[in-house]
């Protein structure tokens, strides 16, 4: 057998295979689309013709069964039926298996397939019994018609065959239209037979045609070995660069610059044709969803977006069974039936979009479901009974913390195991997979409303932008995909900012406590003495994402950010887990490159060690008390205190824009009339006199009035306060001594004691007195 | 007709160690070692090999020399630091040895094995000696040397660490 044609006959036949999938799930939408099936039949077709040639019986035995049923269909004698498309699916699979079994070598299967034949048969109109005789003989005898006609077309005298053909055996109508579809290249004879089709196929064959010859396949090792290569040399010119940048003359520089522009070049050409959009493996998608809808009696759309964008061919094959994870765990967990969907108000077709993007370097993939969301509820239930958490620590987890629990090694929430997933294996094995090839996973839920799972990745594997730390004379780097901010701390912040937790140290950023770490320290698997860490000038802290948290490393410096070239790691070093890999620097030195997710790890073992609590569960509840307020004066020098989350504006409103409606003071703001409260009314509890009648009394008419827009369940209010005098983060408590709902919120704010308004009951309360 | 085999020498303290010459790929003089914190002493770094990278292995640390009571040699002091360079698998490693010896050509069947006296751990390390006038070339065992693999990540802790002041910490 010749087995460059047996080759050829398999690449194109699995690219044949996966494309009638998506065009089969696309009949079943449209089922009257004559251009669909006729595609379908052609794909079929082609295939049985091949494998006779070829000599795989079996296969074009299974072939021409499906090629029966669908030219029934193709000439209107057989309606489409979800039936009809689950067998053809089921056909579309066993081509699959048997075209996978010749590529292993095993060459023409043992396995059986009278069984779907069978089903392919009965399908058919039994009026049509009789009539398939004659057509099965047909169709043998076009099968010898087309092994002649292939062995033409390998010579490219395709002209040539078909028109020998025609002379020798001229065919009924319907297989000179078969004939003509398993010679892709014959677009002139197509548009004599079928007028209507013809500009669009003989469009798509020319198209066809260009990217045969502007394509080649290459094999993906010599890409490999070429990115190798070019990985040295973006390290040779990550040298010389910075040779020059020493002590060059401007000739060298010139050259040096020069080179350095190529290799960028290069490095992006190459990394081109190893990107694979991310379609090839979203086509799978439409096809997982339809087999599950139809078991599961749900109605799922699949909505795509992006599906261009590209990703170096290693992630996209790396995302392949994640991605399939979740859409299963979407479309089975996620997505409720038609009945609860209606029940909930929500319309009975659920959606499952994909969307994928690319942003600053990386990609983004999103797969959200309009479905149920998680269950917090049943989520902390079960992790306190599979003794993932305890019930303390659930008690003081947010509701984003316990959607994470969803990540936790051995979870799965399904209560009932399904074929299809709840195997136990769930969530934690998808995150494992996806940080594997260097990306991450950040689950978004909202109980009712749906469940969005984001995938950030980067392009690529082999290099990557990193930055640059060091600590301890030696220089480590980040990836830029784990990085959020650079912090850096100076005299005074470095108290007020840093606290410690328990011994543990945290720094205070935006309301949030941020664990923190040295990074030589933990890179030793030390403890840090942080009292003399800390006790410097300045603290530069590198705020990283690793699992869903945040944490700050302190270094010694940032020093720049590079391109990096990842080079693996050597085995021995590997178990330490806080290094992803190791790179050649600028200077020729060698670089570790750091694991944030692994340090985040070594760091939570370290502190268990040290009989701490983790750090996440320690931040929490001193999170939730933290509160980012905005301190405002009211009348006479008194302060308050105002959440900063209703806080929209601060402006300041000429007060002869106040007007009176309704004995109420309004003003017209951004084309609406937002009403004014005055703070010290609200304060004090006294009803006093309209604003415009205070105002007045005044003397000076030029003087602005400092107004808060505030968000409320009624709408936007204004606050007029005498001052607007600080922003802060205050942790708020009840005062003591008075009963509990009464009890006003407190903070100490300057060493004064300041109440924290609850500005949504308090307008209330106001505009319904 | 005896078989002979090259063996090439190096010294370290007041040892006299070799390899087979067919494992050594190079010999390499004064680089720069990136240290990996965290590593157990016996690796005493990465260095950059023409684009390579390659793992530095503290030979004096890995045969654990400061136990038997070996006193480092007074040149090995102030000679720049000399690696050899082995290849195992398609990764290659690099020895820290003080000086490097002679080629020497040698009678594979006078090689005598190691004594049952010697450390036990060590033993494996140790392929057997050769009675030179004067003193004994021990022949290491490049694969077994090189089979090393950090299995616990705090299993160097340094004593320092196991005695903590909890009232230092809270600062």
């Amino acid at each position: 057998m010749d087995m460059q044609l047996l080759d050829e006959f398999l690449t194109e036949s699995a690219e044949a295979i996966d494309q009638l999938d998506l065009d089969l799930i696309e009949l079943e939408r449209s089922s009257d689309d004559p251009e669909i099936v006729s595609r379908i039949f052609r794909c079929v077709h082609t295939m049985k013709g091949t494998s006779g040639f070829l000599e795989l019986l079996t296969l074009g035995e299974v072939a021409h069964a499906g090629e029966n049923l669908l030219s029934d269909i193709r000439d209107g004698d057989l309606d489409v039926s979800t039936e009809i498309i689950s067998v053809l699916l089921e056909l579309n699979d066993s081509l699959r298996e048997l075209v996978d079994e010749v590529r292993d070598g095993q060459y023409e299967s043992r396995l059986d397939y009278s069984g779907l034949i069978s089903k392919l048969e009965t399908l058919r109109n039994p009026g049509e019994a009789a009539a398939a005789e004659p057509s099965e003989l047909q169709a043998a005898a076009d099968l010898d018609d087309l092994d002649a006609a292939i062995e033409e077309q390998l010579r490219l005298k395709r002209e040539e065959a078909a028109s020998q053909e025609a002379a020798a055996d001229p065919p009924p109508v319907e297989d000179a239209e078969q004939q003509q579809s398993a010679k892709p290249a014959e677009p002139s004879q197509e548009a004599t037979q079928q007028p209507a089709k013809a500009e669009a196929n003989a469009a798509a064959k020319s198209n066809a045609a260009r990217s045969g010859d502007s394509t080649i396949r290459v094999c993906v090792d010599l890409l490999d070995e070429l990115m190798n290569l070019v990985g040295e040399l973006v390290l040779t010119r990550n040298q010389l660069v910075m040779l020059a940048d020493q002590n060059g003359d401007s000739s060298f520089i010139t050259t040096t610059q020069r080179l350095n522009v190529i290799t960028t070049e290069l490095q992006q050409g190459l990394m081109k044709t190893r990107m694979q959009p991310i379609r090839t493996i979203w086509d799978k998608v439409p096809r997982i969803v339809r087999d599950l809808s139809v078991s599961f009696e749900k109605q799922i759309r699949v909505e795509m977006d992006g599906q261009e964008t590209e990703l170096d061919k290693t992630l996209v094959e790396a995302l392949k069974d994640p991605l399939t994870h979740i859409v299963r765990n979407s479309a089975d967990h996620g997505i409720e039936s038609p009945e609860e969907r209606l029940a909930a108000g929500k319309p009975a077709e659920g959606c499952l979009s994909l969307r994928a993007y690319h942003e600053g370097g990386q990609v983004y993939i999103e797969i959200a479901d309009d479905g149920a969301g998680v269950n917090t509820q049943r989520v902390a239930e079960k992790a306190i009974s599979k003794g993932i958490v305890t019930r303390t620590q659930v008690d003081q987890m947010s509701q984003r913390d316990l959607t994470q629990l969803i990540f936790a090694a051995g979870f799965s929430t399904a209560e009932q195991v399904t074929n299809i997933s709840g195997r136990g294996v769930g969530m934690d094995v998808v995150r494992t997979s996806i940080q594997k090839i260097g990306g991450t996973v950040e689950i978004d839920s909202k109980q009712g409303r749906g469940t969005k799972l984001t995938i950030k990745m980067p392009l690529t594997l082999a290099i990557i932008p990193a930055l640059i730390v060091r600590a301890d004379d030696n220089d480590y780097a980040i990836p830029q995909l784990n990085l959020v901010e650079l912090l850096r701390l100076e005299g005074e912040e470095i108290d007020n900012r840093i606290d410690f937790y328990h011994g543990a140290p945290v720094c205070r950023l935006r309301g949030k406590l941020l664990p923190l770490a040295v990074l030589g320290d933990v890179l030793r698997g030390e403890r840090s003495d942080y009292a003399a860490r800390l006790k410097t000038d300045s603290v530069s802290i590198v705020v990283l994402q690793a699992d869903q948290q945040r944490f700050g490393l302190v270094v010694d410096g940032v020093r720049d950010t590079e391109e990096i070239v990842v080079k693996s790691l050597c085995d021995q070093l590997k178990p330490l887990g806080v290094y992803a890999g190791s790179t050649i620097f600028g200077d020729g030195s060698v670089g570790l490159i750091l694991d944030a997710s692994g340090i985040a790890k070594s760091e939570a073992l370290l502190q268990e060690g040290g009989k701490q609590a983790e750090p996440e569960q320690q931040a929490s509840p001193v999170d939730e008390d933290l509160e980012q307020v905005l301190v405002v004066e009211a009348g006479e020098g008194q302060r308050i205190a105002v959440p900063m989350e209703h806080v929209v504006r601060l402006e300041q409103i000429a007060r002869e824009k106040v007007e009176q409606c309704s004995g109420r003071d309004v003003v017209q703001y951004r084309e609406d009339v937002l009403p004014l409260v005055n703070l010290t009314e609200l304060t004090s509890d006294r009803r006093a006199g309209s604003l415009l009648a205070e105002l007045s009394e005044e003397p000076d008419e030029e003087v602005d009035l400092p107004v808060v827009v505030f968000r409320t369940d009624h709408g936007h209010v204004g606050l007029v306060v005498s001052r607007i005098c600080d922003s802060t983060e205050v942790a708020k408590r009840p005062l003591g001594g008075v009963d509990g709902e009464s009890a006003p919120s407190i903070a100490v704010v300057d060493g004064r004691t300041i109440e924290v308004v609850d500005l949504d009951s308090r307008i209330g309360q106001w505009t319904g007195a | 007709m005896h078989d002979e085999c090259q063996i090439c020498t190096f010294h370290l303290d007041d040892l006299l160690l070799g390899l087979e010459v067919g494992r050594v790929q190079e010999v390499i003089f004064c680089q720069d070692v990136t240290e990996v914190p965290g590593s157990p002493p016996l690796v005493s770094g990465l260095i950059n090999l023409r684009g390579e990278i390659v793992l530095e292995v503290d030979l004096r640390e890995r045969l654990r020399l400061d136990a038997i009571g070996s006193t480092p040699d007074p040149q090995g002091e102030d000679a720049s630091p000399k690696s050899v360079v082995v290849r195992r698998g398609s990764s290659a490693y690099s020895l820290k040895v003080d000086e490097i010896g002679d080629v020497l050509t040698l009678d594979t069947a006078s090689i005598e094995p190691t004594p049952a006296t010697v450390a036990e751990d060590i033993r494996p390390l140790l392929a057997g000696a050769y009675q030179l006038p004067g003193r004994l070339l021990l022949q290491l065992d490049v694969d077994r040397l090189l089979d090393f693999l950090i299995d616990e990540r705090r299993a160097w802790k340094r004593p320092a660490r196991t005695h903590e002041d909890p009232a230092a910490l809270a600062s």
